[in-house]
């Protein structure tokens, strides 16, 4: 028999076994407490220029206060504020990550760009080996058309981060 | 034996890929407050012109004098006892998250004018009292022209006749 089949066989017999084991054995003990599991990947956000600093872990308020297109001759005035991401790996499994980011409602004509894209609802790759373990700051541009109905503007930016 | 063990390799190496990916997510609420707003700028005057396009535009007459040339931009019509330099202004509004459609135009001279000069816009006097309405249905996006007249009597003392003219636009 060739050391190659042995080793088959080997991997057979324990797979066969482990079930076997608990079969008929005694009342069995509570199971070790296990030590919980560290995440993989986490994301974290705080935006730079907020009047109203971030919530929990993931998420984030940008107030940008008042906005307005100016003159429609002049063409539209875009807002920029900034926005740290910080994606971590508790794990220590992940080096780098895709970074995507979509809106969560269409924004009734104006424009918000992530770092120059331009976002919609669809997720739009924003970084493609984005840092783990650093804090990066990206750039928010919002224009307003001069056509935008006044009032309240709302909104929300959601930002996926996946490992390969 | 060989085949299975190489089928064994592959599952686990699917698995692997598939234990290994991770994701995360994160939500940035953007809030605040479209405001409306309109701008007026003068796109053009008699004289010669410096911040057109601007809110705040000069024109230079230079020396002027009844029986002088018209300054650029200005005809010079002259009377029994007076003379007058005519032109026109262009004056546009725009507009920007409002839904007004027209606006109200009004004009008022910084400062008093010098003695025996008369300054009118439209064909109204112009005072540094009191505002002169010149159009109360202008249109958004378009320049208005108005007529431009100063009117000198013979009997004003040569001096400068330096003057400005402050244009209100109020949406309606």
């Amino acid at each position: 028999m060739s050391s190659r089949t042995l080793l088959a066989r080997a991997v057979l017999v324990a797979c066969l076994a482990m079930p076997a084991a608990s079969v008929g054995a005694a009342p069995a003990a509570p199971p070790p407490a296990r030590a919980p599991e560290l995440e993989d990947l986490t994301l974290s956000l705080a935006a730079v220029d907020a009047a109203v600093p971030g919530g929990p872990r993931g998420e984030a308020v940008l107030d940008v206060g008042t906005l307005s297109a100016g003159s429609a001759a002049h063409g539209r005035t875009p807002v920029h504020r900034r926005v740290v991401v910080r994606l971590d790996s508790p794990s220590g499994r992940v080096a780098v990550a895709r970074l995507e980011a979509f809106l969560g409602s269409e924004p009734a004509g104006c424009t918000i760009r992530v770092d120059g894209v331009v976002l919609s609802t669809m997720p739009r790759l924003i970084d493609a080996v984005h840092r783990v373990g650093i804090a990066v700051v990206h750039e928010i541009e919002i224009s307003i058309p001069a056509s935008a109905p006044e009032g309240t503007f709302l909104n929300g930016i959601e930002w996926v981060a996946e490992s390969d | 034996m060989k085949k299975i063990v190489a089928s064994a390799i592959v599952a686990f190496a699917l698995v692997a890929a598939t234990a290994n990916a991770a994701t995360s997510s994160g939500t940035l609420t953007v809030t605040g407050t479209i405001e409306s707003s309109i701008s007026l700028t003068i796109e053009s005057a008699g004289g010669t012109t410096s911040g057109t396009g601007t809110a705040a535009a000069s024109s230079d007459l230079g020396s002027i004098a009844k029986y002088g040339s018209a300054p650029t931009g200005f005809t010079l019509a002259r009377g029994a006892s007076n003379w007058t330099l005519s032109s026109t202004v262009g004056v546009q509004v725009d507009k920007a998250n409002l839904t007004s459609t027209d606006y109200t135009l009004t004009s008022q001279l910084g400062s008093a004018p010098a003695s025996g000069v008369t300054w009118k816009l439209n064909g109204s006097t112009l005072s540094d009292s009191a505002a002169t309405t010149l159009t109360s249905t202008g249109t958004y996006g378009s320049t208005g022209s108005y007529s431009w007249d100063i009117v000198v009597a013979d009997s004003a003392a040569a001096a400068a006749i330096d003057n400005s003219i402050n244009f209100t636009a109020t949406s309606n």
